[in-house]
């Protein structure tokens, strides 16, 4: 077989995906993301079980007795809903312990910081390669949706695992704690991560859009942010004036996410095919 | 016989300005093609739309017959040397060449043994395990070459391959590419016109984006109709011997070097220009002078500064 004998594109693509994962892992990249999420989400998980605790003894001075987590939990479900983060049908599955709270509370919070992590981590993989021209390189001998799909794949894959490493590690470390109920963690545990896979994989698709759009890596990084961070801004305030804006970012979804509501998987979905998309048009129409 | 590589009526335009304007080439297969031009001409243009790397405005680029979807490299079928493209860095040059090897489709043990044997076709073999990062430019550019032969392809494209490197390597470089040559295609972009001259077999001038001349070496240095006979010493009797050689049957048109130290003769016809050649050199030795010796046609420098007068480059 000669090297100019053209392998299959999903061949390709597999290819591209494995050496970009295992360089991503080997940069120490995929270390920095376990470490900035871990410390996140330990911080996260701390604050939860630090209000915990605080309301227990507020509660214990009040001269009331120990309250239990479930309680903690319908008082938490009830403040989202009069507060409109989740709607009636949501607090009631919220209710009935599809997501346990300290397990929403925890992705909620680390979820506003992850897709800039995930920017973080993966600015420059494709927006590297096209400013010093590797791609000159790399691009004659694979095809240009190969390439792209191969760094997509690659950068989801590690961006993935670090979530669900950190995830893991930090629920072997809080099963020793009351403010944790481990038979609703382990329940939901599995569409929580069905839907971290979504969830990565929007951004990461966003990433690699920024990445072919704007082909500077620091250009790539500082835009990259600024959109996520004007799309949040954008549609929360639009969401203020007229409530359907507000829900065309996929930051409002995440919730519903967690708990694979067939809905939020849909916007998911079309989000990233979204991004895979113009990042295919865009660098299709590039010149390297 | 088929192209191997085809150029068809291509524009490019960045922006207002026009780089490469209506051209239209033909690299014939087996033939070692050197792409000159003054800087602006459109070479690194013209050479980045045949890998694909730029988008032509218009026209077509067919590799092999096959007609390049605009933008889209010639995957499979050539590969090249880019002129300003960096490896990473990080990497290790054995281990780069694999990569680009197994990306192309090869199972890893005949990347192994093809990206080992490139490396010593470029005599790099001792530096393979080091880094990108750790090599001189001539080095790296000599990795750029090598990933060019670790496949079978049957064109080659070769943007300025000896462009920064010292007078030997960029020799024993030439000698390289004459050998690759021997079965495949090999298309040389170069400034250097000397090394084109002696390596290459066809050549295209561009100059401000358009062709000016292209065809066999022969062809564009004239050698059908002229020939140069350089002396030793002036002549004594210039004149004479300019009215006697222009007296010989065939002779179109005769000049002498100002210090009558060369003799150029053009030639009604390309037939018998060995006779006549000899009934030069006779008169010539007739008149007392002495022959250094004869060169067909003119050199490419010189004609390129002729295909090319005004150029700013």
């Amino acid at each position: 077989m000669s090297q100019s004998s053209e392998s299959s594109a999903a061949a390709q693509a597999f290819f591209v995906a494995r050496a970009e994962a295992v360089d991503m892992l080997l940069s120490l990249r995929a270390l920095f993301l376990v470490i900035t999420y871990g410390a996140l989400t330990a911080v996260a998980g701390g604050v939860a079980n630090w209000m915990y605790i605080k309301s227990q003894e507020q509660l214990a001075a009040a001269g009331g007795e120990a309250v239990r987590m479930a309680d903690v939990q319908a008082e938490f479900i009830k403040g989202l809903s009069s507060e409109g983060w989740v709607t009636p049908e949501l607090g009631d599955q919220l209710a009935s312990g599809q997501l346990p709270v300290i397990l929403l509370f925890v992705l909620k919070t680390t979820s506003w910081l992850l897709p800039g992590l995930i920017l973080l981590v993966g600015f420059n993989r494709i927006s590297g390669d096209i400013s010093t021209r590797f791609t000159r390189y790399v691009l004659q001998r694979v095809h240009r949706g190969s390439y792209l799909a191969g760094k997509v794949v690659g950068h989801w894959l590690v961006s993935l695992g670090a979530v669900m490493v950190v995830q893991a590690v930090l629920l072997g470390v809080a099963y020793g704690y009351d403010v944790f109920d481990h038979e609703l963690v382990a329940k939901a545990l599995p569409r929580v991560w069905l839907g971290m896979a979504l969830f990565t994989l929007v951004f990461v698709a966003y990433t690699q859009m920024c990445a072919a759009l704007f082909a500077r890596p620091f250009v790539t990084l500082l835009l990259g942010l600024m959109l996520l961070v004007a799309c949040n801004v954008a549609t929360w305030i639009a969401g203020r004036f007229w409530e359907p804006l507000g829900k065309i970012w996929v930051g409002d979804w995440d919730t519903r996410l967690w708990m694979l509501d067939p809905m939020a998987v849909g916007v998911f979905l079309l989000y990233a095919a979204i991004f895979v998309a113009l990042a295919q048009v865009v660098l299709r129409k590039r010149d390297l | 016989m088929r192209p191997a590589v085809e150029l068809i009526n291509v524009t490019k335009d960045y922006g207002r300005v026009r780089a490469v304007d209506g051209l239209s080439l033909s690299v014939p297969e087996e033939s070692l093609y050197g792409l000159i031009g003054p800087n602006g001409a459109g070479k690194t243009t013209t050479f980045a739309m045949l890998s694909g790397f730029l988008r032509p405005t218009q026209g077509e680029v067919k590799v092999r017959g096959r007609t390049l979807t605009p933008g889209q490299p010639p995957v499979g079928l050539a590969l090249a040397l880019p002129q300003d493209a960096a490896l990473p860095d990080h990497k290790r040059v054995l281990a780069t060449l694999i990569y680009l090897a197994r990306l192309g489709g090869m199972p890893k043990p005949e990347a192994e043994a093809r990206s080992t044997r490139a490396l010593q076709q470029v005599g790099l073999q001792d530096l393979a395990d080091r880094k990108v990062s750790q090599l001189s430019h001539g080095q790296r550019r000599r990795v750029g070459i090598a990933q060019t032969l670790v496949g079978d392809d049957e064109v080659i494209m070769l943007d300025e391959p000896t462009a920064g490197l010292d007078p030997r390597t960029a020799v024993e470089l030439g000698q390289l590419i004459k050998t690759l040559s021997v079965d495949r295609t090999i298309i040389l972009s170069s400034h250097n016109l000397a090394e084109v001259e002696s390596l290459c077999t066809h050549a295209a001038i561009l100059d401000r984006g358009k062709l000016v001349m292209s065809g066999t070496m022969d062809e564009i240095k004239g050698t059908g109709g002229l020939f140069t006979v350089m002396l030793a010493k002036a002549l004594a009797a210039p004149t004479t011997v300019q009215a006697a050689v222009s007296a010989l049957a065939g002779v179109a048109k005769v000049e002498v070097a100002p210090n009558a130290d060369a003799l150029r003769v053009t030639t009604e016809s390309t037939e018998g220009m060995d006779d006549l050649t000899n009934q030069v050199l006779r008169v010539l030795m007739d008149n007392g002078a002495t022959v250094k010796s004869v060169e067909r046609g003119q050199s490419l420098t010189e004609r390129f500064m002729q295909a090319t007068r005004g150029a700013g480059g």
